[in-house]
């Protein structure tokens, strides 16, 4: 009975001890829960919610009654149809090109069909498969996870169409000409992406994309509790007694990080050029300037970590709850591109979200503008951020 | 001629008076000792004079230059943290390098300047040696090393001898005596009574922020009422024969503290004799009789009811 008794007592005292430690109970129960809220929300909405309809732009070439019946039937399903360039009654017809723009630019929404002139004649391959003109899906290679979707859904409401035709056309209705031998689908489907020249969202690069900022996250964390530690030592103070200014001190540390970071991401870089084959070469100008970019958020962002923090053991826990909850949000874990629309929008809201669509931008190869933004956003990040830091870290180191 | 004036300096950390209207003068070659238990107020006092932090009132001026954030005055301190505050896995020149350079020696005069202590801190030998492998004691010595290459007139040692072997110390207390002798004013706080005593010129008593007593030795012992005691240790001394021994010699008041009793005296020679006639009375055999004369610790018993470690 001893040893039982003994060993309670130290189970006892182990989490008396742990009970007393608000940090560590947050770091032990906090992130699981912040973790599953996010991914429950990124493959089944909002809690609560029911399932979230895809937005998906028509272009109706045909203007027929089949065409129409298509596009009413699509909209049984769980798809949400936009048909004119604005939102409010009297809009004009889309086209391809305002199409192929708005998926480009991630407007709101990110598949378009274009209903082929001459649709009417055969709406299926059931009927007359030589003149059946396909239905074609305009999409972003980046992002290929809703044309699939959107896919299955114009074979679903096909199917929807011809049980009603049937239906109407009763007994004495012609019978359907069979589909040739090997078709399966009811509607041939053609994907065309809007892309040219980009590269394809293969994992190797929305893992790079997510991994990069997680990565320098971690790693400017960890650089502002060396900093915190400095503090405690007395290296900082030694420094500050120096004929050196606070501001050139912040500013050595964020350097030595700076450089680190780089560094770090081009070792990755480099690795998954050798192992991988990415082509960080050809897209070379845009992936320095978006590294150098999040590297500058990060480590202002970990400053500011740093400086809320009072103790490096904070660091730790706040931190860890941080970045894991960005990292979700943000496409670091999960693709931006599967995740509700919703979340994309909150993904904006962290860093990992902003490098991982200029890193998308940087793989498609979009134009310099579209890099713009996010590296603006970053690099703003980053200033604000390590500013606000710099000032609460020497307010506290100066009482 | 006075290197360091402090005057009515105050530093509050919320309801805690850290620093409480501290003012004291250092004259260049002197070593002035601020003595005190640990929370006192020492360090907190040497960090506002090395800008490190903010005083909330009260005027600091270094060889005339007022306190400010300014590379004027910051060159005239040279502050050596409590903590060893180097790089580990650089050499001790290399360290040496990098403080000078942060007060922008270069070249041949930071070469020169940094040769000048490695020998001065006797650290020749392993000036190209990492620190990480060094003692603590050379630690500690190098440490000071890297506050000392810019030529301070002010050295701020902030309990230079935590956590060091004898031999250490007494190296550092020579080089400290070394640098008064070359005309440095420093200020050296300690919560060791011995260190203060032998190094000090002046002392100040620090305790709750504020500065009890100030002075030389003499002037801190003169002042205080306790004075010269007679200690009596003998074996299994109970207070009861304590009483006896301190009735006999006309005393109302002894006390007892690790088998010895001590009575507060005013002559010397006279009450030994005395005393070894009264304890041969009450057949106590006495293994020492003593007269102690006052220490920085009877001051700091008197002025703060304590003991300085507590």
């Amino acid at each position: 009975m001893r040893p039982l008794r003994i060993i309670a007592l130290l189970v006892g005292k182990d989490l008396r001890i742990l009970c007393r430690s608000k940090a560590t109970l947050a770091v032990i129960f906090i992130p699981g829960i912040v973790l599953y809220t996010i991914f429950t929300n990124i493959f089944s909405g909002p809690a609560g919610g029911g399932v979230r309809p895809l937005r998906v732009a028509v272009i109706d070439e045909d203007q027929s009654t089949a065409s129409s019946q298509l596009i009413e039937a699509l909209s049984a399903t769980n798809l949400k149809t936009i048909l004119t360039d604005t939102d409010e009654p009297g809009g004009k017809p889309l086209t391809v090109e305002q199409v192929k723009e708005s998926i480009r630019r991630r407007r709101s929404y990110r598949v378009g069909l274009v209903i082929p002139k001459g649709y009417h004649e055969s709406p299926t391959m059931l009927m007359r498969p030589d003149i059946h003109k396909g239905i074609t899906i305009l999409y972003d290679e980046l992002e290929p996870i809703e044309a699939q979707i959107a896919g299955g859904m114009i074979q679903m409401a096909a199917g929807r169409q011809v049980f009603t035709s049937m239906f109407s056309l009763g007994k004495s209705g012609k019978a359907a000409t069979s589909a040739p031998e090997g078709e399966r689908m009811l509607v041939k489907v053609e994907r065309q992406s809007i892309r040219s020249n980009g590269m394809k969202n293969e994992a190797k690069h929305t893992f790079l994309a997510g991994i990069v900022p997680m990565f320098l996250l971690f790693s400017a964390a960890g650089a502002a509790r060396g900093l915190l530690e400095g503090m405690k030592s007395g290296e900082t103070r030694r420094l500050l007694a120096a004929p050196i200014s606070p501001g050139h001190m912040v500013l050595g540390a964020l350097g030595n990080m700076l450089v680190i970071q780089v560094v770090q991401c081009y070792v990755m870089y480099i690795f998954a050029w050798l192992v991988f084959h990415v082509a960080i070469w050809e897209i070379a100008g845009g992936l320095f300037a978006l590294t150098l970019c999040t590297a500058i958020a990060t480590i202002g962002f970990g400053l500011f970590l740093g400086a809320v923090s009072k103790t490096p053991e904070q660091l730790d826990a706040l931190g860890t709850m941080v970045i894991l909850a960005m990292s979700a949000i943000g496409g670091s874990m999960v693709p931006r591109h599967v995740m509700p629309e919703w979340m994309k929008r909150f993904g904006l809201l962290t860093i990992n979200g902003w490098s991982f669509d200029g890193f998308m931008s940087v793989i498609a190869r979009d134009e310099f503008v579209d890099l713009l933004k996010p590296c603006a956003v970053l690099l703003g990040v980053g200033i604000v951020c390590a500013a606000m830091g710099s000032v609460l870290l020497q307010r506290r180191q100066r009482g | 001629m006075p290197i360091l004036t402090v005057e009515n300096l105050r530093k509050a950390y919320g309801p805690l008076q850290a620093v409480d209207g501290a003012s004291f003068v250092i004259e260049a070659g002197e070593v002035f000792g601020l003595l005190g238990p640990n929370g006192a107020g020492k360090s907190t006092t040497i960090n506002i004079i090395a800008t490190i932090l903010n005083a909330d009132s009260g005027q600091v001026t270094v060889s005339g230059v007022p306190i400010s954030t300014s590379g004027e005055y910051k060159r005239k301190i040279g502050y050596v943290p409590q903590e060893i505050s180097l790089s580990e896995r650089l050499t001790a020149r290399e360290n040496l390098a990098f403080f000078g350079r942060l007060y922008d020696l270069s070249g041949a005069t930071l070469q020169s300047a940094v040769d000048e202590m490695l020998v001065g801190v006797g650290l020749v030998d392993r000036a190209n040696d990492l620190v990480q492998n060094f003692s603590g004691g050379m630690k500690r010595r190098l440490n000071i090393a890297a506050s000392l290459l810019h030529k301070p007139d002010l050295i701020l040692l902030d309990e230079p001898t935590a956590g060091v072997d004898p031999q250490a110390r007494a190296f550092i207390f020579e080089l400290v005596e070394r640098l008064a002798a070359q005309g440095k004013a420093i200020l050296y706080t300690t919560h060791y009574m011995e260190e203060a005593q032998r190094l000090c010129k002046r002392t100040a008593i620090i305790d709750h922020g504020k500065i009890l007593a100030m002075g030389t030795l003499e002037e801190l012992v003169r002042g205080v009422r306790t004075k010269r005691e007679l200690v009596i240790e003998a074996p299994r001394l109970s207070n009861e024969q304590s009483q006896q021994i301190a009735e006999a010699l006309g005393h109302a008041h002894w006390t007892m503290a690790d088998g010895a009793v001590r009575l507060a005296v005013q002559d010397g020679a006279p009450i030994l004799i005395q005393a070894a006639k009264v304890c041969g009375d009450l057949g106590i055999n006495p293994t020492s009789l003593r007269i102690a004369e006052p220490t920085l610790e009877t001051v700091f018993l008197e002025l703060t009811g304590r003991a300085l470690r507590d």
